[in-house]
C-alpha cells in the first residue's frame, strides 16, 4: 500500500472522510478485496492502539484512593493494606546442563533468608513508606519451605513441555516479545512442577545464578508521570499513587534470565528492563499471559 | 472546579480532570449500578468504562459543548453501559439457545499479535500513535506535547512509527499463517 492510501485509509478509519468520499471508499473497497484485507488490518491495529490506551486509563482510574465514607462497603481486602512493596519469591530457577536439571519455583529460592528480608527492608526505605506487615508475612512461608531433590535420567523435559504449549498456542510463541516469550516457557516449567507429575531433581553443582531482588522506590509527586515506571536490572522506580494499593512485584527467573511483572489493582504489567526510559504502565492484555501469572501468584 | 472547567481540562488531556469525576462521582454511580443487581466490581468497572466513554467524546470531538450537567452525562452512559452488560448476560445466560455464533479465530489470533507488537513498541512511537489514533490529535498539537519542531516532523515521525508497527504485525501475522 502506498503513502496516499495509507492516508485514506486511516482517514476513513478516523471518520475524517466526508460521507461522498466515504462512500467512494467504501466502494473501492468492495472492488478490492486487497485492500479490504488492509482495512480489516488497520482497523484491528488502530482497535489495539486504542485499547491500550483505554486499559492505561482504567488501570489509573482503578489506582485512585476514594475518600473513606465515599462507598458503603468495606474493602479489607484492599485497603487495609497501607503501601510498600511486595516482592514475592515466586522464582521459577531453571539450571541445565547435559545430564542433569534443578527446577527452583516459588517453594525453593536460593536467597538465604536474611539476605532476602535485608534486601526488602532496603527496597522499602527507599520508598519512604513503612514495609507492610504482608511483605515479610508473604515471603517467609517459601522460605521455610523444603527443597524437593533427586535424579533425572534424561534432561527432555523441558523439550516436552515445550513442545505441548507450542501446540496448544500455536504460533503464539513465535514473537518477539522476549519478556512474554520467555515468561511462557518458564511459567510451563512452574506449572508442571506445581502439578506434581515432575521427577525430582537434583543440581550435580552449585547453582549458578541468585535470584536478584529489585530495589524499589516510588515517586508520588511528578505531574509528568502519574502511572509509569522506570527499571534496570536491580532498580525500579514506580511513578504514581501506589500509596493506597500495594502492588505486587512477581519475579520469575530462567536460564534465560529474569523477568519481572507487576500486578497491581487486578491488572497484570510487565516490567521489563527500559534502560533509564521513563514508560508508562500499560496492563498486559494477552489472556494466555495474564492467567499463567494469575496462576503463578496463587501459588506464592 | 466547575463543568466547563472540567470539560476544558479535559480537551487538554488533563487526565486530573477525570481523576477528579471519578472521586465526585463514584458513590453515586456505583449506586446505580449495585441498585440494579450489579456487583460493586460491576459497578466500578462500568463507571470507569463509562468515564472513558466520555473522555473520548471531550477530547475526539472538537465540536463537543455541555448540553447538561457532566453528572447527567456519566449517569446516562452508566446507565446504557450496563443495561448492554445485563443484555450481554442474558444472552449467555444458559436458558439461551446456541445460536451457532461464528467464532473468527484467524482475527483473534491477528488481534493477539497485535497487541503483542504494540507492547514491543518504544514509549515515544506508543505515545504518538495513542495520541493521533486515539486522542484524534492534530500534528500540530502532537508537535507540541512531544517537543518536536513542527507539525511536518511530528507527521514523519508518526508515519515511520506506525510503518515499523504495520510491518511488525505483518511479519508476525505471516509467519503465523505460514505454520498454521
Amino acid at each position: 500500500m502506498n503513502l496516499q492510501t495509507n492516508e485514506l485509509i486511516d482517514d476513513y478509519l478516523l471518520g475524517r472522510l466526508s460521507p461522498p468520499d466515504a462512500e467512494a471508499f467504501e466502494q473501492q473497497v468492495k472492488a478490492n478485496p486487497e485492500l479490504a484485507n488492509e482495512l480489516a488490518i488497520q482497523n484491528d491495529i488502530i482497535n489495539g492502539i486504542s485499547n491500550t490506551r483505554r486499559a492505561a486509563l482504567k488501570a489509573r482510574l482503578n489506582n485512585l484512593e476514594i475518600p473513606k465514607g465515599n462507598w458503603f462497603t468495606n474493602n479489607t481486602t484492599w485497603l487495609s493494606v497501607s503501601a510498600g512493596v511486595i516482592v514475592l519469591a515466586i522464582v521459577a530457577f531453571l539450571y541445565q546442563n547435559n545430564t542433569s536439571t534443578t527446577v527452583q519455583t516459588a517453594e525453593t529460592p536460593q536467597i538465604p533468608q536474611k539476605e532476602q528480608n535485608q534486601t526488602a527492608k532496603e527496597g522499602a526505605s527507599k520508598t519512604n513508606q513503612s514495609l507492610p506487615q504482608e511483605t515479610l508475612a508473604s515471603s517467609s512461608p517459601s522460605q521455610e519451605a523444603p527443597t524437593k531433590k533427586g535424579n533425572v535420567t534424561k534432561p527432555a523435559f523441558k523439550k516436552e513441555v515445550r513442545n505441548k504449549e507450542v501446540s496448544s498456542n500455536e504460533a503464539n510463541s513465535d514473537l518477539s516479545d522476549p519478556a512474554v516469550t520467555k515468561f511462557e516457557d518458564e511459567t510451563v516449567l512452574a506449572s508442571k512442577k506445581g502439578s506434581g507429575e515432575e521427577k525430582e531433581v537434583e543440581a550435580t553443582k552449585p547453582v549458578a545464578k541468585t535470584a536478584q531482588t529489585l530495589n524499589a522506590e516510588t515517586i508520588t509527586n511528578s505531574n509528568q508521570y502519574t502511572y509509569h515506571y522506570k527499571r534496570n536490572e536491580t532498580r525500579l522506580t514506580l511513578y504514581g499513587n501506589f500509596s493506597e494499593k500495594a502492588y505486587e512485584v512477581l519475579e520469575i527467573s530462567g536460564k534465560s534470565g529474569t523477568n519481572y511483572f507487576m500486578f497491581h489493582n487486578g491488572n497484570y504489567f510487565s516490567l521489563a528492563s527500559t534502560d533509564g526510559e521513563i514508560r508508562s504502565l500499560t496492563p498486559l492484555t494477552d489472556e494466555a499471559t495474564i492467567k499463567k501469572l494469575a496462576n503463578l501468584r496463587k501459588r506464592k | 472546579m466547575d463543568d466547563q472547567e472540567i470539560l476544558l481540562r479535559l480537551k487538554k488531556r488533563d487526565e486530573r480532570a477525570l481523576d477528579y469525576l471519578y472521586k465526585k462521582h463514584y458513590k453515586m454511580m456505583l449506586n446505580m449500578v449495585v441498585k440494579n443487581s450489579g456487583t460493586e466490581d460491576e459497578a466500578k468497572d462500568i463507571f470507569q468504562d463509562a468515564l472513558i466513554v466520555f473522555w473520548e467524546k471531550a477530547t475526539g470531538d472538537k465540536d463537543f459543548v455541555l448540553s447538561a450537567k457532566i453528572s447527567t452525562y456519566l449517569y446516562s452512559i452508566c446507565q446504557n453501559l450496563w443495561r448492554k452488560e445485563l443484555d450481554r448476560k442474558a444472552r449467555n445466560s444458559g436458558d439461551m439457545v446456541d445460536k451457532g455464533e461464528v467464532v473468527d479465530y484467524d482475527r483473534e489470533e491477528r488481534v493477539n499479535i497485535i497487541n503483542k507488537c504494540i507492547a514491543t513498541l518504544n514509549e515515544s512511537c506508543r505515545q504518538i500513535l495513542t495520541l493521533y489514533y486515539f486522542e484524534k490529535m492534530t500534528m500540530g498539537e502532537i508537535a507540541e506535547i512531544m517537543g518536536f519542531a513542527n507539525a511536518d516532523t511530528a507527521k514523519t515521525k508518526k508515519y515511520k512509527c506506525k510503518q515499523e508497527l504495520d510491518k511488525t504485525v505483518k511479519q508476525h501475522y505471516q509467519a503465523s499463517d505460514f505454520l498454521d
